[in-house]
């Protein structure tokens, strides 16, 4: 339906988007991400006929979109763009019947069914509550779905949306990126969406097209796409991407982009058993104090995961969601041997990770300095019915040292070489 | 739901009313004036002047109220509407409500034709109108300089029109200064002129020429108003929804400016009108230009009619323009300090 052949965009003669070429099929629903400043409004006004191409062609059909009559044009694609501030005050009908324009002849009037298909898409976005009411009053998201209405009322063939979520809640985020994609299947449009969020153009696209720097970097299916080395090319981001457990798609997780900090310079080895985030701040700050640092048993995803990760300590991994098994348990073991100080930090304690006590209390049966951090006190975070509070209690008999919190635990840390 | 539905209705019902506002506008100020007119010889000279029958009358009343009154609220009325359409049509194709129909430069243009055809003698040619014909030529020939330094690479730019609406302004203000200090003899006359006033000799001939100019490139103005509402959206969004964004934006300004030049050659620059009466009647029909374009020219016609009928009443020479910048100032002010919504 909509297709780009080479285009290279240029303004002011210095190009910005470089041979680029790609097609959009009816009922297909694409997403156009890429940086700050990869050139996808450009894009989006290139296709749109507001700028033309230093090279390359627009074929709407076939024909050259740059050959059309802006009416003509606009009988068949509507743009949403990404931010507009209505100069007036015109009623939210008003200018969703503005989507009507380019059907009514030079000096016609909208009609009735003019009135009644702006009425029907107020209705579908979900704005007929504020119909006549001045646009300049409306907040930022109702206005984003005043024009996304606007746009529908053209009853175009073929659709782009300039980041149309930007300004939305998350919940009117799904909401419009649902209507959409619903919309493109009904009425098979060939729909291009601008999306600033890698994860929802992932979960809601058929089709990605990925700009870097002014070109194509990639393009195809989500599961293509979005992949680590890809983003990492593109925004200069070190991303985790894993599939999300119920979609399927690829879903990115930023990683910390702090630097590592310097190797250890202390001789004290530190173990840290901790999980869903407890461990998070003391692992940086420990490294940074220059412990060297091992981390245990953490879940796959689970951001104490992620940091370990990211500051490449030597960790014992379990799968996402999943109890700690007897191998890893084993492995914890041994990490916990091998330092010369254990901390447990303050985790909620079911069946599954009740492993990670355990491993406390062997490595304080060997004689290892066992601190822990009773931050928020155990009696909440037992989900154990009453293991975890035993094990805690068997622990501090045989010598644990209790802390209130992690600062405590790190005053005490910071003393040792 | 605000009003009947239908476009066309609200446009006959607005269109009507403030037609019949304008005219009962007319009638009244026809009476006002140091020379009190009933109405009965209002009626009786309108009738015995169209047509063209001798009217016997004592105090040559008939002969004041037709060869004075009339044709003087008349161009009142054009003047008005003039400058209401072109202000209100030149607000929306600039976006910006604080914009009036002498920033195109057209005013300061017109007033150094005009003070120079007063000091230089030249108001006899054109058949006693070369004062007017001179100002509006040099009108439109400001408006040309503006519009050709705005544009680059093809394109207008809204900023820079209105920039260099700005700077020709001052330099042609500063020209006619210049005028002024040399001009010693005709000083009263010019500064008349540029405080805005109907009170010099009013002629049908005036009023003929510049209603016709006027009620001419209104209608053509008016053509765009559908377009105008679309470039609110934005310049972009405009070109999306099938709008011809350069061509319309030179056309608004040409016919803008053209009306704009017509009203001044007759009357001098008054002031305020066309900033604030489109405001007003945005205020009160609404923002759609299809509406707002007719409403303001009609209200505009009739506050001008009415603010020179006040004029009148205070003295035959007091300056209309001067009375609509002391209504107008104040009024502008409640508009800014009672607009919360205002970007």
């Amino acid at each position: 339906m909509l297709e780009a052949l080479a285009l290279t965009l240029s303004y002011n003669g210095d190009p910005v988007v470089r041979d680029l070429s790609f097609s959009l099929a009816r009922g297909q629903f694409v997403g156009l991400v890429g940086a700050n400043g990869s050139g996808k409004s450009t894009v989006v006004r290139a296709l749109s006929r507001v700028l033309p191409p230093a090279r390359g062609q627009v074929l709407l059909d076939g024909a050259d979109i740059h050959r059309m009559s802006a009416r003509e044009l606009a009988r068949r694609m509507a743009v949403v763009p990404q931010q507009v501030s209505v100069g007036f005050p015109f009623t939210a009908r008003e200018v969703v019947l503005m989507g009507r324009a380019p059907h009514l002849s030079r000096f016609g009037m909208e009609r009735e069914r003019d009135y009644e298909i702006a009425d029907r898409c107020l209705a579908l976005t979900g704005v007929e509550a504020f119909a006549d009411r001045p646009i300049t009053n409306l907040s930022g998201g109702e206005r984003q779905r005043c024009l996304i209405a606007r746009a529908l009322a053209q009853e175009p063939d073929v659709l782009l949306l300039d980041e149309p979520t930007a300004h939305l809640d998350i919940n009117h985020q799904i909401e419009i990126l649902d209507l959409l994609r619903a919309l493109t299947a009904e009425r098979g449009l060939a729909t291009l969406v601008v999306l600033h969020d890698l994860n929802l153009a992932s979960q809601y696209c058929d089709h990605l097209l990925l700009l870097a720097g002014g070109r194509l970097l990639a393009q195809g299916d989500p599961r293509e796409v979005v992949s680590e080395e890809h983003i990492r090319a593109a925004y200069g981001a070190d991303v985790q991407v894993r599939l999300h457990p119920s979609t399927g798609r690829p879903y990115v997780t930023l990683l910390s982009r702090l630097p590592i900090p310097a190797p250890a310079t202390r001789v004290t080895k530190i173990h840290l058993i901790c999980g869903a985030g407890t461990g998070r701040p003391l692992m940086r700050r420990l490294r940074e104090l220059g412990f060297s640092v091992s981390v245990g048993v953490v879940n796959v995803a689970d951001s104490d995961q992620l940091e370990a990760e990211a500051l490449d300590l030597p960790r014992v991994e379990e799968a996402p969601f999943s109890p700690i098994s007897e191998a890893s348990h084993r492995r914890n073991c041994e990490l916990a041997k091998a330092a010369d100080v254990v901390v447990v930090t303050g985790i909620p304690v079911g069946r599954g990770n009740l492993y990670n006590l355990e491993a406390a209390v062997k490595a304080r049966g060997v004689g290892k300095r066992v601190l822990l951090i009773d931050d928020p006190p155990v009696a909440g975070r037992d989900f154990a019915e009453g293991e975890a509070i035993a094990l805690q209690r068997q622990l501090v008999n045989a010598g644990a040292e209790l802390c209130r919190d992690a600062a405590d635990a790190l005053a005490r840390l910071e003393k040792l070489q | 739901m605000s009003g009947p539905r239908s476009l066309l209705t609200r446009l006959v019902v607005t269109t009507a009313g403030l037609t019949g506002l304008l005219i009962v506008t007319l009638l009244i100020a026809a009476k006002v004036g140091p020379v009190a007119i009933p109405f009965s010889v209002v009626t009786a000279s309108a009738k015995a002047g169209l047509l063209g029958h001798p009217f016997a009358d004592p105090n040559n009343l008939a002969f004041i109220f037709w060869r004075q009154r009339l044709p003087r609220v008349l161009l009142g009325a054009v003047v008005g509407m003039a400058l209401t359409v072109s202000g209100g049509a030149l607000q929306g194709m600039l976006m910006n409500p604080l914009a009036d129909p002498y920033l195109v430069g057209v005013s300061a243009g017109a007033a150094l034709g005009a003070s120079i055809a007063t000091v230089a003698h030249l108001g006899i040619y054109f058949g006693g109108l070369g004062k007017c014909v001179i100002g509006f030529g040099s009108g439109l020939v400001t408006m040309f300089l503006v519009l050709w330094l705005a544009r680059a690479r093809g394109r207008t730019d809204r900023n820079s029109f209105i920039l260099a609406g700005v700077v020709v302004g001052s330099f042609m203000w500063a020209l006619v200064t210049v005028v002024i200090t040399i001009a010693r003899q005709d000083l009263g006359t010019i500064v008349l002129w540029l405080m805005g006033n109907l009170s010099g000799q009013v002629t049908w001939a005036m009023v003929g020429a510049s209603a016709a100019v006027v009620l001419g490139g209104c209608l053509l103005l008016y053509s765009h108003a559908r377009d105008l509402n679309l470039l609110a959206l934005g310049e972009e969004s405009a070109r999306q929804l099938g709008v011809e964004v350069e061509g319309l934006k030179t056309s608004v300004v040409s016919l803008s400016a053209l009306v704009t030049a017509a009203a001044v050659s007759v009357s001098g620059i008054i002031g305020f009108v066309g900033l604030v009466v489109p405001h007003a009647a945005r205020k009160l029909f609404g923002a759609d230009h299809r509406i707002l374009l007719p409403a303001a020219g009609l209200l505009g016609a009739s506050f001008l009619v009415a603010a020179d009928a006040a004029a009148r009443a205070v003295d035959e020479r007091f300056p209309v323009g001067v009375l609509t910048a002391l209504l107008g100032a104040p009024f502008f002010f409640y508009l800014l300090k009672t607009k919360p919504q205002s970007q």
